[in-house]
């Protein structure tokens, strides 16, 4: 059930039903392009980085305790707390690098994803493993690529097929999706000001609103990296704006108003670059839970 | 201290402002009668809701005690609409005039319960005690059920109401057979009404009543019967004997020497 008034809210968090989990991270050695989307949990920091362990093509599911069975790379949450009903009270993050701004942060959920899927490849490759999600049929879930390796030079162009949240299989990707040349690790590497970028998702067919799995991915030309198929549900977003001020946002008050965290979330930071940020850039933050 | 919009929400433009009623769109607190505090209205609410509709009672909904060690001392009233639950261990409620529950009272202690005047459930009221006391209690009513399940010292009850199955030592059904199957024997101590009833019982039996030294009239008949009826030995002989009609006992031997008759045994039993 969730909260019935800010009584019950106020008695459940002062009753223990509370965690906050401060978080930090520092990205790597290359510097963000402006207008790109990346992936954090593959920085270091606390939690720890997220390897991508797993077998190539072979979904792996994440959760909150037991990460991707390698590394526990989602921020604590928690617990599982059903028959209650978990939400977001308070987000914040910093940064004192005057690049880390603008920029904006976004929470997901990460269901798991499909590592090892190389970019050497014209021809499709078939994804396996049925994806136990935390979402019926994936609803609101999300995919999008981060590569774990760089990729070369060569452009190419990405489609899949996957279910929608019917399930119906065969939907494919409605536009072409361009994948950035020379895309470095922990790029989401459809995103960004390129023609035909996307970003922080892969865009959905006409009606679709989730994703419940993914057949097989295919690429128009072969390009060398590597990269993981992530499928997510996003949570919120988190603008920020001056360099060295903590951004929050009030989730009790402001809209959207206490999203759900559902038992075993695994949560992990996207980030998108308003800026070129500076390599080595620190971030910091909190994230506040209740449930009752 | 709280920000709101990069601005001190403890700044009094920020009260009252219109984004706190978002609590209500989402996920979290999906009641559109939530309200700050919950279930006023003007000119009482902080935050209005989005809808009028929710009821609060903060003072009379319930009481809830999951305590140990407790003590109430010299409280006046204890009143609860809904329920009103005492799960404690070793506890006292010294002087309490009233506790009442409209719906049910469960007292689960090993305590001590004194100087109660008044415990009022209207439906159900349970008793589950450990070894304890209950003292001077003046009064307590049941208008459904009252079940006492206990190891206690009851003491200085002025009044106790209520059907109370099964039958107990305490019982009028109980009392009734202790009095008709008592010993009239033990209880004739001189003045008493035993002894009374006891004098009344010979007077009403007349077979009962003193013919001559100890004997009674049921007792004279006896051994008169014996002489005249019953059958007899040695009647032409120095010693006669006498019996009862069935020949058992041996009601009157005496003795007959030149004229003179003496009695040596009687037995009128």
């Amino acid at each position: 059930m969730p909260f019935s008034s800010m009584d019950a809210l106020i008695n459940d968090i002062t009753s223990g039903q509370y965690q906050r989990s401060d978080w930090n991270k520092i990205t790597g050695a290359s510097a963000y392009t402006a207008g790109r989307w990346y992936d954090f949990s593959n920085l270091g920091g606390t939690p720890v980085a997220n390897a991508w362990a797993g077998t190539a093509l072979a979904w792996r599911t994440c959760d909150e305790t037991t990460g991707n069975g390698t590394q526990i790379f989602g921020l604590p949450n928690g617990g599982n707390v059903s028959p209650n009903t978990k939400h977001v009270l308070n987000v914040s993050a910093v940064t004192a690098v005057a690049t880390g701004v603008p920029a904006q942060l976004m929470l997901v959920d990460l269901q798991g994803y499909w590592p090892g899927i190389t970019n050497n490849s014209a021809t499709a490759q078939t994804l396996t493993g049925t994806p136990s999600l935390r979402y019926t049929n994936g609803a609101g879930c999300r995919l999008f690529w981060v590569q774990t390796s760089a990729a070369g030079a060569t452009a190419q162009n990405l489609s899949l097929s996957y279910s929608n949240t019917t399930p119906t299989s065969g939907r494919a990707l409605p536009v072409t999706v361009a994948m950035t040349a020379s895309a470095i690790v922990g790029h989401i590497s459809h995103s960004g000001t390129a023609a035909n970028n996307y970003g922080p998702f892969l865009p959905l067919a006409s009606g679709d609103t989730g994703v419940s799995t993914v057949a097989s991915v295919t690429f128009s030309a072969a390009n060398t990296g590597t990269g993981a198929l992530c499928l997510a549900k996003p949570l919120l977003t988190l603008p920020l704006t001056t360099a060295s001020v903590s951004a929050e946002r009030d989730l009790l008050n402001q809209l959207p108003s206490l999203p759900q965290v559902v038992d075993g979330a695994c949560l992990v930071w996207l980030y998108f670059a308003g800026a070129a940020t500076a390599a080595s850039t620190n971030f910091y933050g909190a994230v506040e839970f209740g449930w009752g | 201290m709280r920000l709101l919009g990069g601005d001190p929400g403890t700044l009094r433009p920020f009260w009252g402002r219109t984004d706190l009623r978002n609590q209500s769109v989402g996920q979290g607190i999906s009641s559109e009668l939530a309200g700050i505090p919950y279930g006023h209205l003007a000119p009482s609410s902080w935050v209005l809701p989005y809808q009028g509709g929710a009821m609060s009672a903060f003072t009379y909904v319930g009481a809830t005690f999951t305590v140990n060690n407790l003590n109430l001392a010299a409280g006046v009233n204890l009143t609860g609409p809904t329920s009103v639950t005492f799960t404690v261990g070793p506890s006292q409620l010294d002087l309490v005039v009233s506790a009442i529950g409209s719906s049910s009272i469960t007292f689960t202690v090993g305590g001590t319960l004194a100087g109660a005047l008044a415990a009022v459930g209207a439906s159900t009221v349970t008793f589950t005690v450990g070894p304890s006391t209950l003292g001077a209690i003046i009064d307590a009513v049941a208008a459904a059920f009252v079940n006492f399940t206990v190891t206690a010292t009851p003491r200085a009850i002025g009044n106790l109401e209520g059907a109370v199955t099964p039958f107990t030592e305490l019982s009028p059904q109980s009392l009734s057979a202790a009095v008709w199957s008592s010993l009239a024997s033990a209880y004739d101590e001189p003045g008493t009404m035993g002894e009374l009833l006891n004098s009344a019982g010979s007077a009403a039996d007349p077979l009962l009543g003193i013919v001559e030294g100890t004997l009674t009239l049921r007792d004279v008949m006896r051994l008169l019967l014996a002489v005249n009826a019953g059958d007899a030995t040695g009647l032409e002989g120095n010693t006669m004997i006498f019996k009862s009609q069935d020949g058992t006992v041996i009601r009157v031997e005496a003795s007959y020497d030149g004229g003179d008759r003496t009695i040596t045994t009687i037995d009128p039993s």
